[in-house]
């Protein structure tokens, strides 16, 4: 059995947690600014690297 | 374990423009890298920059094809993952940055911009500002000769992309500062200048350009003529030191043809070995441990094994017992069949297994007979192999020679 790479893992759910707020905001359930949405963005690419980085050292 | 299958899709770090992702989509669809280039760029056009992000998700998410970017010389000195910490750092500051600047706790867009720009700058020529690091002896370093290694500047592709880093951390300040200029209203005013400064500058660069190429290509011509001389004065230490005392031994010792024949083949072996350019790491890589494996039962019971191995692995705990199971076999047919005639080695560490086979022509049994005590063959041999989720097959027959073949797992990444 392959051990999860929890980079990956952690790049997923961050990329998962940004696709739900998006599909919330489609949905109208909240309400965000193109300000606030850049800030999603670049904190889920940021996290995802930083995990997908930390995953690799640990390789 | 893993199942050793190769990721459909990789990163193409030999064609890259950027990370190589677009170059790995084209490679596993099969297509022309500019077409993916091309639908990348008209992609994040279109969707305002969100295609950029996705690009650097997949970048980090999307494993690198073997032998990626980082130079042999370079993958010891910089920690894997540095440059993902380091963007990702970057991204979730400017998260931090942004967040600030809806919540209203802000001074300026004219300060805060161009500070941080700058800042981003300031790091990186800091980091390289540092000192380099000794690089451990690499491979090739250890096979290429020692003084070469020694006297030889980093790769074209290391100083390519040391300068490329330094000038991209010169444009980040130099583009804090003209930004900051920019919304002070200064810049409007000093068009003028700057633009004649421009022209004189391109004028300059034009006129000395032929004296800078010249230079550069002088330059060139001497270090390819210094390491040319270094290398043959290398080249012929390394003959002195090894074939020439090779030969002396075995006009030495004439009169023994099996010493001869034993001096011949080791010689043969380091030789070849020198000329492929690496040097024999039987603890750590597979085809030297399996090679040592062959050489070491030929000193010890003076048969003749011929080995031959195609592809090479990390070794780990079951690789190490793929080696002690393929001695075992080797010690057997040295024993039992060298009287017959050389005994053969072939090992292919490929499609993520690694098969070994051992034959020889000797006088062979029925494997259905072996006694029970007989352990060589059933624990270390068949039951080892067992044990690391590996199989051990052995065809003989009387008087038709023996075949041990032994297939394990090899973890991709290992390799």
């Amino acid at each position: 059995m392959r051990r999860p790479e929890l980079g990956s893992l952690a790049a997923g759910l961050a990329v998962a947690l940004l696709g739900l707020l998006l599909l919330l905001q489609e949905e109208g359930t909240i309400d965000l600014s193109p300000g606030w949405l850049g800030v999603l963005l670049a904190a889920c690419a940021g996290g995802a690297l930083v995990a997908s980085g930390l995953g690799a050292r640990e390789d | 374990m893993s199942n050793g299958r190769t990721p459909w899709l990789r990163r193409d770090s030999s064609n890259a423009i950027l990370g190589g992702v677009c170059a790995g989509i084209a490679r596993a669809l099969r297509i022309d890298p500019i077409i993916t280039r091309v639908g990348f760029v008209v992609l994040t056009v279109g969707t305002s920059g969100i295609a950029a992000v996705a690009y650097l998700l997949a970048w980090a998410l999307i494993p690198a094809s073997p032998g990626g970017t980082a130079t042999a010389r370079e993958r010891p000195r910089r920690r894997r993952g540095s440059w993902r910490i380091a963007t990702g750092v970057a991204l979730l500051a400017l998260s931090v940055l942004l967040a600030f600047r809806e919540l209203g706790f802000w001074w300026s867009d004219a300060l805060v911009w161009p500070l941080t720009l700058a800042a981003f700058g300031v790091a990186l020529l800091w980091s390289l500002s540092r000192p380099r690091p000794e690089a451990e002896p690499t491979r090739e370093d250890r096979g290429a000769p020692p003084a070469l290694a020694e006297i030889e500047p980093p790769p074209a592709r290391e100083q390519a992309g040391r300068l490329s880093r330094a000038g991209f951390g010169i444009a980040l300040i130099v583009g804090a500062g003209l930004l900051f200029l920019w919304a002070q209203g200064v810049l409007d005013a000093a068009g003028d200048v700057a633009l004649a400064a421009l022209v004189v500058t391109l004028a300059l660069i034009l006129i000395s350009a032929p004296f800078w190429w010249g230079l550069l290509r002088r330059l060139t011509v001497e270090r390819s003529a210094r390491i040319r001389s270094q290398e043959r004065a290398e080249v012929a230490a390394h003959l002195h030191d090894s074939v020439l005392q090779t030969l002396a031994l075995v006009q030495r010792r004439a009169g023994d043809p099996s010493a001869v024949a034993k001096l011949a083949r080791h010689q043969e072996r380091e030789l070849r070995s020198w000329l492929a350019g690496s040097e024999a790491r039987p603890g750590e890589r597979l085809a030297d441990a399996l090679r040592a494996a062959a050489e070491e039962v030929e000193e010890s019971h003076g048969a003749v094994v011929e080995a031959v191995v195609v592809g090479d692995a990390r070794l780990d705990e079951h690789l190490d017992a793929l080696v002690a199971a393929t001695r075992e076999a080797l010690t057997n047919a040295a024993k039992f069949a060298s009287e017959s005639g050389e005994v053969r080695l072939y090992a292919e560490i490929e499609n993520g297994a690694a098969r070994v086979f051992v034959d020889d022509r000797g006088p062979g049994f029925d494997p259905e007979k072996v006694p029970a005590d007989r352990r060589g063959m059933r624990e270390s041999i068949i039951g080892r192999m067992r044990r690391h989720g590996g199989r051990a097959e052995i065809r003989s027959a009387p008087e038709s020679g023996t075949e041990v073949e032994l297939e394990i797992p090899v973890e991709e990444r290992e390799r």
